[in-house]
């Protein structure tokens, strides 16, 4: 019932070769590596690659995973495509969005919008905005206040649809 | 290469099996455990919002070139470098893969010529010293210790 990481990150360099076709490679650093070090280590061997390769390094990902090993049992009519919507506003006066998925029903009011008044939604939008947060929009701007915020669901994917159908 | 703002993603198990995903922009280039700390919180706080259960987190950096760009004619992905290394507990291997190598990495001395990586290339010397001087593990974090071998391979 609680995160644990991976025994490494992952460093994913992308290639592109002369078709424009896209080529990758997969190393691991441990998982204890400070991110500045994993890309001052990225750095030397995306170099010492580009002189193995006629295509070129067009650049890479550096992912720290956690799992749960002993998830909890999700409510038996929870669906991710359900989502709620949020929409908010940034200190340079643009916006941003993120979606939960599968939101409570009792977080909605009769027309599908979030009770902005409920006691867990104020939390939310506190520790989303609240001083020291660190949750930004694209362009890095703090997020400072809640706009929007209603149910949409989502077009199921092929693989969300029930294995039984 | 430029460094585009860290990502976190929540992962989200629903009832019927499927994973829903919820991404939000971090605000600079903090250390993971900042990150790590912050996505704790905000995970809490989404959990009482939503029936389904958290099951994974990432947290991604990622560097995107500055311009568009092509590798050279008749570059080719397909055509892998793939170099096997032994690891420091001497029972475990990690393999790194180029794309791509270039033809004339590969040694033209039988046997194995046009397929095994000439290891005595100043290029592939520069890379397998970096491999091993720096970080770099398997899966499984055991260090990367030596080259046991390097060839050529078609991998789709």
């Amino acid at each position: 019932m609680a995160l644990v990481n991976t025994p490494t990150a992952k460093l994913d360099f992308t290639f592109v070769d002369g078709s424009g076709s896209l080529g990758h490679s997969l190393i691991h650093v441990p998982y204890a590596t400070l991110a500045a070090a994993a890309i001052t280590a990225a750095d030397a061997i995306s170099a010492a690659m580009a002189l193995l390769t006629d295509a070129v390094v067009t650049g890479y990902s550096l992912t720290y995973t956690k799992f749960d090993d002993a998830p909890g049992t999700p409510a038996a009519a929870s669906r991710v495509e359900k989502k709620g919507f949020f929409d908010w506003r940034t200190s340079n006066a643009r916006t941003t969005s993120f979606t939960i998925p599968s939101i409570l029903d009792s977080l909605l009011t009769p027309s599908g919008k979030i009770d902005q008044t409920n006691a867990d939604i104020i939390a939310l939008v506190a520790v989303v905005t609240g001083t020291g947060s660190i949750f930004a929009g694209a362009d890095g701007s703090d997020i400072v206040s809640l706009i929007h915020a209603y149910q949409r669901f989502n077009r199921s994917s092929k693989r969300q649809l029930p294995g039984d159908r | 290469m430029l460094a585009q703002l860290p990502i976190l993603v929540l992962a989200w198990l629903d009832g019927s099996g499927s994973i829903g995903e919820m991404r939000v922009t971090i605000s600079s280039q903090l250390p993971v455990a900042t990150i790590d700390s912050a996505a704790a919180t905000l995970a809490a706080a989404l959990s009482t919002c939503s029936d389904a259960v958290l099951v994974r987190q990432e947290i991604t950096y990622r560097m995107v070139p500055e311009d568009g760009t092509r590798g050279d004619s008749g570059s080719d992905k397909f055509r892998m470098g793939v170099f096997f290394f032994e690891c420091s507990d001497d029972v475990s291997q990690a393999l790194i893969q180029v794309p791509s190598i270039k033809i004339d990495k590969l040694t033209t001395i039988e046997p194995g010529a046009g397929i095994l990586i000439d290891v005595t290339d100043g290029d592939v010397v520069s890379f397998v010293e970096v491999v091993i001087d720096g970080p770099y593990c398997n899966p499984f974090a055991v260090p990367i210790a030596s080259l046991l071998t390097a060839y050529r391979q078609s991998r789709v």
